[in-house]
């Protein structure tokens, strides 16, 4: 492009100025979010923060001992950084105040990988009878894994189910599940993805229409 | 259809033509890949160097013509209707755009023609039914086609495809690729269907065409001045209490807000200054 160099110049020195403010209001609420109490910076809302960028939020987590341990120290940017936030002492007692949480997050997490086995204990016999349509997709979810579970799909929770097992809760044999779950060719003995759906039927005379 | 005329046919007279490309299309297939956002800042990074230009719009969209008045001319695109009717209906519709390229050719002032993603195709029809190539090499005008691509797997086909139709209807113009960095950076998955458009399309053509990388403006710095219907030159000329006016804001985000759209500004000037330059040693072996 063509430029005239004296209008360029004088743009150039727009954007220059443009850019140093710019930095200059990013110190400057990097320093106010610094600054202020836990419960008013819990409630600055995300688009303010988005304003300070990762570099920002850095800085920011390295002047609150509320976030220790969430990223790495650094030098304050500016003097007027509050002593209170980088020396505030964590007490013995608070470490117990997280011993609920811990054992909240573990509870979840066992549930969640004991999903699949629950799931077959606590839920209702499925109600599909009669014939079926060719298309898996319009069949019923089967509520669990059991030797009564017939012409419907289940869908695994957790992500520890394998087909072997799937098999023996359903009491069939594993090679005619194999067969009717083409879809897992290859997986072996690995355990299904969560979310997979497996294809239970036991008796295929019940499927009606043609076959494409 | 008349032959296109250049007030100053002697420039192309060398093997390197020293003017800047008057034409610049700016146009891919796919959809929101910016192509109106490319086409805005070509024309700001212009103004801010004094360089009169000119807005052809094949679409229907309001934002060129919010920004740019009446320097915008939107050319209503081909309709299927009359095309079924009369093959021919393509030539007439694209008329008004002909006109533009040659009042750009005859009084010096570029012309960005900014190409609806459903116009592409069509447009590319029409430059080989009219032969504009042929024109545009006997007026001796310099064309610069950008094609615009964000890190999204249709965008790069789409970036793709449309070069491969530009080398081919019009092959004395110039190719730059625009790599818009708003949906992120071009690193992909190894092996994802994004990595192998990337490797196996994308990134040997902005080896072999000119290549411009737009970065990416800060999250959130953006969007209020486009909602307010703002220029990238407005922006970065408004003071913070006009910034704060627009945005609603507070001072010191207004100043990050300014300084943001500056620093994506400043570095687009220097890659699509580069791509000018780049232009000019590629664009005269037609």
């Amino acid at each position: 492009m063509t430029h005239d160099p004296g209008q360029q110049t004088d743009f150039d020195a727009l954007v220059r100025t443009a850019i140093r403010e710019g930095r200059d209001g990013r110190a400057e609420i990097v320093r106010q979010l610094c600054a202020l109490p836990l419960e008013r910076l819990a409630a600055v809302p995300a688009s303010a923060l988005a304003l300070i960028g990762p570099e920002g939020l850095a800085v920011l987590a390295a002047h609150r001992a509320e976030f220790a341990g969430l990223a790495p120290k650094r030098g304050p940017i500016t003097g007027s950084v509050p002593a209170i936030a980088m020396t505030a002492p964590v007490r013995p007692a608070r470490r117990w105040r997280v011993s609920p949480t811990i054992w909240l997050c573990a509870s979840i997490v066992l549930a969640a990988l004991s999903f699949d086995r629950v799931a077959a204990m606590v839920a209702p016999p499925p109600s599909a009878s009669g014939p079926l349509s060719r298309n898996a997709s319009d069949w019923p979810r089967c509520q669990r894994l059991d030797r009564h579970t017939d012409g419907c799909v289940y869908r695994t929770g957790g992500n520890r189910l394998t087909l072997a097992r799937a098999a023996t809760f359903l009491r069939m044999d594993a090679g005619d599940l194999a067969g009717l779950n083409r879809h897992f060719a290859g997986i072996g003995d690995r355990p299904l993805p969560a979310g997979a759906l497996i294809v239970v039927l036991r008796d295929r005379t019940r499927l009606s229409g043609r076959s494409s | 259809m008349g032959k296109l005329s250049s007030s100053t046919p002697s420039q192309v007279a060398g093997p390197v033509r020293i003017e800047p490309p008057r034409i610049i299309f700016v146009g891919s297939d796919k959809g929101g890949v910016g192509k109106s956002f490319v086409s805005a800042l070509v024309a700001d990074l212009m103004e801010i160097g004094g360089e009169p230009f000119r807005i052809a719009q094949i679409d229907e969209q309001d934002r060129l013509p919010t920004l740019f008045g009446d320097r915008v001319t939107t050319v209503a695109p081909a309709r299927l209707d009359d095309l079924r009717r009369d093959p021919a209906a393509i030539v007439t519709a694209f008329d008004p755009l002909y006109a533009a390229i040659e009042r750009s050719l005859a009084d010096s002032v570029a012309l960005i023609v900014d190409i609806g993603g459903p116009q592409q195709m069509l447009v590319e029809e029409y430059c080989g039914l009219v032969d504009l190539d042929a024109d545009l090499v006997e007026a001796g005008a310099s064309a610069l086609w950008l094609v615009p691509a964000t890190a999204e797997p249709e965008a790069m086909r789409g970036a793709v495809r449309t070069a491969g139709a530009v080398e081919r209807v019009l092959p004395s113009v110039a190719r730059g690729i625009v790599l818009n960095g708003r949906d992120g950076p071009f690193r992909f998955y190894p092996g994802s269907p994004a990595d192998l458009v990337w490797r196996e399309g994308l990134e040997p053509l902005c080896r072999n065409t000119s290549l411009m990388k737009l970065p990416a403006i800060a999250p959130g710095s953006w969007l209020p001045f486009e909602a307010a219907g703002k220029r990238f030159v407005d922006v970065v000329a408004a003071d913070i209490p006009t910034i704060q006016a627009w945005t609603g804001r507070s001072r010191p985000a207004a100043k990050v807000l300014r300084g943001d759209v500056a620093a994506f500004l400043a570095q687009a000037s220097r890659s699509l200054n580069a791509l000018s330059l780049a232009t000019k040693g590629n664009s005269h072996d037609a």
